[in-house]
């Protein structure tokens, strides 16, 4: 019997062997990682975690712990919600990258990287995550650079501000431990607490430890970018909730959720008036990331069920809006030689869907109505307006910079174009585009697909008041 | 004649561990700031290893801090191999991207600057667990890998700050942390990073017609 651990950390490094090998051969290196990952992915949706389920012959347990040295891995309810995001949103992005090469190593480091994170989100004891988070990020540093001559500080920026986040976590557990025979001392939960707060800023990409987003999506192969983005982030909020749950005076310190409320504000705040002037989509692309981080942030500072709720599918929906607007800005930027407004002329024309995947992604990301970015947010705004007018107010307008930057980056797409002959977007790739636009713009009129299952993991959050 | 064991090796550099080696680890950072040529910078890196593995011989295990020092000695040649391997000084990349043009007087003034607004703080916020020296070796480590860091987004040098910045926090650690395989899995990112460093070095002056890793 396979423990469910051991399938989710070693099909995936094993495959990015496999995929390693054949990497010369995009269409085929990009169905290999697309099949392992949808494997997965499915495994996750439908095997129990009580029992086992066949998987290519193999009886797979998937709540089976598997031992590891002085470690348990195991998947519970939670991470296995988490593994099955993270494996959907790579079999998405693998596909496009299948058919629009993003860098020869993307296939086989992005699936290094999930076999990695798998093993950070399933360990126990937690602390244990945040080195296994490093390797990672050191892992990850690959496909960023993707082999771009000069083009380092993306990569690099991302390296050093995610590593130097990792430390401060690794003395609480000896802390807490050195408490138990007086547990009167609040200073050591002062400092544990203090020592969070620092690794959890540098991991969240707070203010000021979030160049790296930008400088990513200005460098990095977008489709890249936006793995980055969505699967780093996801992992890091879902190691912020175990912390919460599984620490009771965290959640009784009344500081951590103003902090939660003022770095999301902040995030937000810088966010929106970068992005607004921004005149590179790839930076764009960075600053409406660090604005839905921030949102996330402040919905998780409410410290309600409701507001968990709302940031839950915020995480789900900012992915759809990310993977969107990073695919469309692939094609874009291909096709224009780079993601400068001036070099943008007459790419609405020549890639049409490329544009629209590009505008409706980065729509999405600001909040506007009629895309999947929208019904979490609108619900943030609502639950904010009564006790803090002007915190949804500033959030309203931070998103609203992000719409505006991309509605510029339209302007300069729908400019005539220079003497140039530009492709048009292959017919696969427009595709792919197209069926994601139908889940971003289906997300919005119906919020209730994703919801319940927003819903059902807050419920298992008893700490939450309602 | 019997070769010496670790512990005969240890006892004869006993005198190396304590003030001896905190100032060689200020001496060794300060090359790495100050200092360009990166054969000098490779060589203050790998004595930094060394002389942060004598001053754990004090805290942990010898085969502890001997574990600390191979994956310090690891990472040199990783980082000198990356090198060798482009046209270092060559290209029309320069190889010290700085975020402000800085000349070494500048990078000195700043060392002694972060120096003497650092030393107070270690008798201030003491760590638990360590003896006052290497308390402060680990506050100054960090503070001057931090320095690196701000001066420059050149990868070379911009990694030896992060691997300095790792090695004051794991210095800390090793004595707080019971889980060797913790320990251990921080020595795995130590080497990962140096991997990822020299891959960016190896790009950052790649020709656009030459094939890299990615």
């Amino acid at each position: 019997m396979i423990p469910g651990p051991l399938l989710f950390i070693g099909l995936p490094l094993a495959a990015a062997v496999a995929v390693y090998a054949v990497r010369r051969w995009n269409g085929l290196a990009g169905l290999l990682a697309t099949l392992t990952t949808a494997i997965l992915a499915w495994v996750c949706w439908r095997a129990p975690l009580e029992g086992s389920i066949r998987v290519l012959r193999w009886p797979v347990a998937l709540g089976q712990s598997w031992p590891v040295l002085d470690q348990t891995l195991s998947i519970a309810p939670l991470s296995r919600a988490l593994l099955l995001f993270l494996f959907a949103v790579a079999t998405v992005l693998f596909l496009f990258a299948g058919h629009f090469a993003q860098g020869r190593s993307f296939f086989a480091f992005g699936l290094a990287v999930l076999g990695v994170l798998s093993a950070a989100v399933t360990v126990r004891p937690f602390t244990f995550a945040f080195p296994l988070l490093g390797v990672a990020a050191a892992v990850a540093v690959y496909p960023l650079q993707a082999g771009q001559p000069g083009s380092t500080r993306g990569a690099l920026r991302f390296l050093v501000l995610t590593t130097l986040g990792l430390p401060w976590f690794l003395p609480i557990p000896w802390l807490l431990d050195k408490n138990v025979l007086n547990p009167q001392n609040v200073t050591v939960f002062h400092t544990s607490f203090l020592l969070a707060a620092v690794g959890f800023a540098f991991l969240l990409s707070v203010v000021p430890f979030h160049t790296w987003l930008a400088a990513v999506g200005g460098d990095a192969p977008p489709v890249v970018a936006a793995f980055v983005f969505v699967v780093f982030n996801a992992v890091v909020l879902y190691l912020l909730l175990t912390f919460f749950r599984d620490f009771a005076w965290v959640r009784d310190e009344r500081l951590v959720w103003r902090m939660l409320t003022v770095a999301g504000t902040l995030m937000a705040a810088v966010g929106g008036v970068m992005a607004f002037p921004q005149r590179r989509l790839g930076r764009l692309l960075g600053y409406a990331a660090l604005v839905d981080v921030g949102c996330i942030l402040v919905a998780l500072g409410t410290g309600t069920a409701a507001g968990w709720t709302v940031a839950l599918a915020q995480v789900a929906n900012r992915a759809v809006g990310l993977a969107l607007a990073a695919m469309g800005l692939a094609v874009v930027r291909h096709r224009a030689g780079g993601d400068e407004f001036t070099a943008l002329g007459g790419l609405a024309r020549a890639a049409p869907l490329a544009t629209a995947g590009l505008l409706l992604g980065g729509l999405s990301l600001g909040g506007v109505p009629l895309t999947a970015g929208f019904p979490a947010r609108w619900a943030l705004y609502r639950m904010l307006f009564a006790a803090h007018p002007g915190l949804a107010v500033g959030l309203l307008l931070a998103g609203g910079g992000v719409a505006v930057g991309f509605i510029r980056g339209l302007g300069a797409l729908l400019r005539p174009a220079e003497d140039r002959h530009v492709e048009r977007e292959p017919v696969m790739t427009a595709a792919i585009i197209v069926a994601v636009m139908v889940i971003c713009v289906g997300l919005g009129l119906y919020p209730q697909w994703l919801l319940p299952a927003a819903e059902r993991i807050v419920t298992g959050l008893s700490f939450l008041s309602p | 004649m019997p070769l010496p064991t670790l512990a005969d090796v240890l006892a004869q550099l006993a005198f190396l561990t304590t003030t001896p080696a905190v100032a060689g680890l200020v001496l060794t950072t300060a090359v790495l700031i100050v200092v360009r040529d990166w054969r000098l910078s490779l060589v203050a890196l790998l004595i930094q290893y060394i002389l942060a593995g004598l001053l754990l011989t004090r805290l942990v295990r010898p085969e502890i801090a001997a574990v600390r020092v191979f994956a310090g000695a690891l990472i040199c040649p990783i980082l000198y191999l990356s090198i060798r391997s482009v046209p270092w000084g060559r290209s029309p990349i320069s190889p010290y991207r700085q975020i402000f043009p800085l000349g070494w007087p500048f990078r000195l003034l700043s060392t002694l600057l972060v120096g003497l607004t650092i030393y107070p703080v270690p008798a201030r916020y003491p760590l638990p667990n360590l003896p006052p020296d290497v308390n402060f070796a680990v506050y100054w480590l960090a503070a001057m890998g931090v320095l690196l860091l701000a001066l420059t987004e050149e990868p070379l040098k911009a990694g030896l700050g992060l691997l300095t910045v790792l090695l004051a926090g794991e210095v800390f650690l090793v004595t707080v942390v019971s889980s060797l395989s913790l320990v251990g899995l921080m020595w795995v990112v130590d080497v990962l990073v140096a991997l990822a460093i020299a891959y960016l070095i190896t790009a950052g002056h790649a020709r656009p017609a030459e094939e890299t890793l990615a």
